[in-house]
């Protein structure tokens, strides 16, 4: 291409599109030769710069031995003071452009300038109808570390122009599903899995656009409750029930199938799947040590249950309460009341051994242990806090982090009370 | 101590003042035939012999200290034997045992040097202190005036008197010769001291002939990567620098495409400083959601760009995840994901001998110097590593107030030949000299400043071990 049409691309990319072009960037860009960049943006800056329509910024670079320092040096100048410091400068040894851009940038944003993903080497003239197919997603970049970009650039690269308008809202709500869900999951983890999800979604073609759209209003629906799934495996890694897990990652499968192409949301699922998995190994041993297997479903599943409801009642979804209510009720008629079972327990003997003396001693020993039916007979919302007056009890040590209501002590000041 | 001045100034016919921006900044444009340059290469030995000594195998800590000092008595005093004799035959005879020391005999001995300092950390006093008494808090000198040098060997040990110890720099763990007679009181009076003296170079003449292309490696410490997140423009400059990009022709073709290798000598990360947050819940022990990956990324992104065009080899420093004693051993290559197989990466141990190009380099990231300066009153540097030198040893106060390895076989840190470059990481500033032995050797020692505080990169002629900095 001949150097008009690069110019006439950079025009574009600097004024049009307000992106920071350093020759780098440029060179990767044009796939030019680095030193072919910076005459060109030169030749750019001398040339446009003196019609006062259109204004941009320049920063040189420049390498000599510098008074100041007494020593050979390598900075940035900005436009302005280009006179100022070429003085301090007894020998210049290089002195080029090094970026050019609509307005005075921040250092920040200069070094991120340069690692701006490059989705296409432009090799045709660049029409105004395919500016919008320009992505600067920075694969790497983490949005909560990023504090350089401003919030409205970020909400305009991050709502991805690659797709048409329809899909956009969709997109814009499973993003912000994911950002509040941050908390909760590893926030590498997520963020990774962001990235490879924008670097998913530059690649994605005109045709799976399509398809997207449905399925994104399947999946604003389906985050809702993955979301509440994601709240109970964080709060309680060893109380989760495999078998309530399963159904719910079961349906999850049934969705998933359908949205394989949001890899996104494959990533996501198989680290649940995983946490889920793991988890379950946890809470199998520890079941085969405590409760009987026959009642372990119905036992489990109502903990589970009540435990829900508990976790829901402080995170405030209404939804998933009136399902977790009306469905413990259901589990509970149809499941017998007893709760019955072997369990481990402490004991302690004393005997009088060879030599005369007494020894006590302590020793485990399995028995069989049931408890009362009447505790479980009363309504739905008696039974639920009968069964969480019961559960702390038992769950206490199983239940990892919640916040206060359990019978573990988070910090030294929980032992005097609440005030 | 020379600095370096407008004379080195290596890119020779450049640009004057007065030269119009047009012309420079078009310059480039002209010379279209020339736009692709390419690297100078240079040979590099990592010195088996050394890199094995230097890498611990067996991680086996159950053992005592007293043999790495044995080791080096060993090692050394029939060195400093011969240098004594060559010194001080005629006057004076040598004891054997400094326990066979006659009262007023003009005599000399050989030993290992222990100086009871009361402000050096005791560990006697560290395990009898009671335990509600706060730690005293880590003092920047051990030296005090009630300092006592003593002089010990494997049958016994006297203490050292007299005027002429002060003037020199001496450090516990060395080897030493010392010229004296014993007094009334028990104590060795000295006259005059003797140590090791300077290895043998081998090469001493660095052998490169007048019209080859000037060759340089780039040394560099202390780029102490932060959880701040955004790279500074500092560092991305040099990256740029580095890597080829930034630059107009004649400087590229000049200076920026002869530098062939990059040595980062130690503290890449920064000191990790846990702040004391009052609205997250305490958590006694180790809260592990205090660790942040962030810098140790950004870390990998940075040498992934730099190390797919320069060759990069890493030290390991203080503040790095490494061990702490010495030689700490390389940085594990899964800490670093994106370059740590990759071939032009090389993880390196501190210290560290390396051969580039006939050239032997030696190295360490600032442990070994900023330890010995604790031991005595005057503020240079320089002078330590020079010392360091004669004493034949990179560091002599490891075990006593350095923590290292307990050796049973050999000493790794006994100098046994002459490097022609030898860099200390992360000083204060930049200081440089060229010590010249009497067997022509010829070494240049340098110390590197802290990159994150000063912006500079030590730039060394492999030619005529001409330094020079570049400040970003």
């Amino acid at each position: 291409m001949t150097i008009i049409e690069q110019l006439e691309i950079i025009k574009q990319l600097v004024l049009k599109e307000r992106k920071i072009v350093t020759y780098e960037w440029l060179s990767k860009y044009l796939n030019i030769h680095v030193n072919e960049a910076k005459p060109l943006l030169y030749k750019f800056v001398s040339e446009y710069g003196s019609s006062n329509k259109e204004s941009f910024y320049t920063v040189y670079c420049i390498s000599g031995f510098s008074t100041i320092n007494d020593q050979h040096t390598v900075t940035l100048i900005y436009q302005e003071n280009l006179e100022n410091i070429r003085k301090d400068f007894s020998k210049v040894s290089s002195l080029h452009v090094y970026s050019v851009q609509p307005k005075c940038p921040t250092e920040a944003e200069l070094v991120k300038a340069n690692q701006g993903s490059i989705d296409k080497v432009s090799t045709e003239p660049v029409l105004p109808s395919n500016t919008n197919r320009e992505v600067t997603l920075t694969v790497n970049k983490k949005e909560s570390s990023n504090t350089s970009i401003k919030p409205d650039e970020k909400e305009s690269e991050k709502v991805n122009p690659t797709q048409p308008e329809i899909s956009k809202p969709n997109t814009v709500t499973i993003k912000s599903a994911f950002s509040k869900e941050k908390q909760l999951i590893n926030k590498q983890n997520d963020d990774s899995h962001l990235g490879k999800a924008t670097s998913h979604e530059i690649e994605t073609s005109k045709e799976e656009q399509e398809d997207r759209q449905s399925e994104g209003k399947q999946f604003v629906n389906q985050k809702k409750n993955d979301k509440t799934e994601d709240n109970v495996p964080q709060d309680e890694s060893k109380t989760s029930n495999k078998k309530s897990k399963k159904r719910k990652s079961d349906e999850c499968e049934s969705n998933l199938d359908e949205a394989s192409k949001e890899g996104r949301v494959n990533n996501k699922q198989k680290s649940k799947e995983n946490k889920v998995t793991y988890k379950n190994k946890i809470a199998k041993a520890r079941k085969k040590n405590k409760v009987a297997d026959d009642l372990d479903l119905q036992n489990t599943t109502e903990k589970f249950m009540t435990i829900m409801t508990i976790d829901n009642a402080e995170k405030d979804q209404p939804q998933e309460k009136q399902s977790a209510v009306s469905a413990s009720p259901d589990q509970q008629s149809a499941l017998p009341t007893k709760k019955r079972g072997r369990r481990q327990t402490l004991k302690f003997r004393s005997y009088v051994n060879e030599k005369g003396y007494t020894v006590r001693e302590n020793y485990h020993e399995w028995e069989s242990f049931s408890e009362d039916e009447s505790v479980l007979e009363p309504p739905a919302k008696k039974s639920q806090k009968a069964i969480k007056a019961q559960e702390p009890k038992g769950v206490a040590k199983r239940v990892k982090k919640k916040k206060g209501d359990n019978g573990s002590q988070k910090s030294l000041l929980n032992f005097f009370g609440k005030k | 101590m020379n600095k370096i001045n407008e004379n080195s100034f290596p890119v020779e016919g450049l640009a004057a003042s007065d030269i119009s921006f047009e012309q420079l900044l078009s310059k480039t444009a002209e010379e279209k035939a020339n736009v692709e340059i390419n690297r100078v290469k240079i040979s590099y030995n990592d010195m088996p012999e050394y890199r094995d000594k230097l890498n611990i195998k067996k991680n086996s800590s159950r053992k005592q200290y007293a043999s790495i000092y044995f080791i080096r008595y060993e090692e050394l005093s029939p060195i400093v034997l011969n240098a004594a004799k060559v010194k001080w035959n005629t006057g004076a005879s040598h004891v054997d045992k400094i326990l066979e020391v006659k009262p007023d005999t003009l005599c000399y001995i050989v030993g290992t040097v222990y100086m009871e300092m009361q402000y050096k950390p005791n560990i006697l006093a560290e395990v009898s202190r009671d335990d509600w008494e706060p730690i005293p808090p880590p003092r920047e000198k051990y030296y005090s005036d009630t300092d006592e040098i003593w002089l010990e060997d494997d049958s016994g040990r006297i203490k050292l008197v007299g005027d002429s110890l002060k003037k020199e720099v001496i450090i516990s763990g060395i080897i030493m010769a010392a010229l004296g007679k014993e007094n009334s009181q028990g104590d060795f009076e000295i006259l005059d001291i003797c140590f090791a003296g300077l290895p043998e170079q081998i090469n001493p003449t660095v052998r490169m002939d007048a019209d080859d292309d000037d060759k340089y490696v780039a040394l560099i410490s202390g780029m102490n990567l932060d959880t701040d997140g955004a790279l500074e423009t500092r560092l991305q400059l040099m990256l740029e620098y580095l890597t080829g990009g930034l630059g107009s022709f004649p400087e590229q073709q000049n200076f920026s495409s002869k530098i062939s290798r990059i040595i980062i000598a130690g503290n890449s990360l920064a000191e990790v400083k846990v702040v004391p947050d009052d609205k997250k819940q305490k958590k006694y022990g180790y809260d592990n959601s205090s660790y942040d990956a962030e810098p140790r990324i950004q870390l990998d992104n940075f040498l992934e760009k730099l190390c797919s065009l320069l060759p990069t080899h890493m030290m390991p420093g203080n503040h790095d995840p490494a061990d702490f004693t010495l030689p700490q051993q390389p940085i594990h290559p899964n800490l670093l994901p994106k370059v740590g197989r990759n071939p032009n990466f090389h993880g390196v141990t501190n210290p560290y001998w390396c051969e580039l190009d006939d050239v032997v380099f030696l190295g360490t990231s600032g442990q070994t110097i900023d330890d010995m300066y604790k031991y005595i009153e005057s503020e240079d540097r320089i002078a330590i590593a020079e010392r360091t030198l004669y004493w034949r040893h990179i560091a002599p106060s490891a075990p006593d107030t350095l923590w290292c390895y307990p050796f049973e076989r050999y000493d790794p840190f006994i100098i046994n030949q002459m490097p022609h470059v030898y860099f200390i990481g992360n000083q204060k500033e930049f200081a440089t000299s060229l010590i010249e032995g009497p067997n022509q050797q010829r070494t240049r020692i340098i110390l590197l400043p802290s990159f994150s505080e000063s912006g500079v990169v030590v730039l060394l002629n492999l030619k005529n071990l001409k330094c020079h900095t570049t400040c970003f």
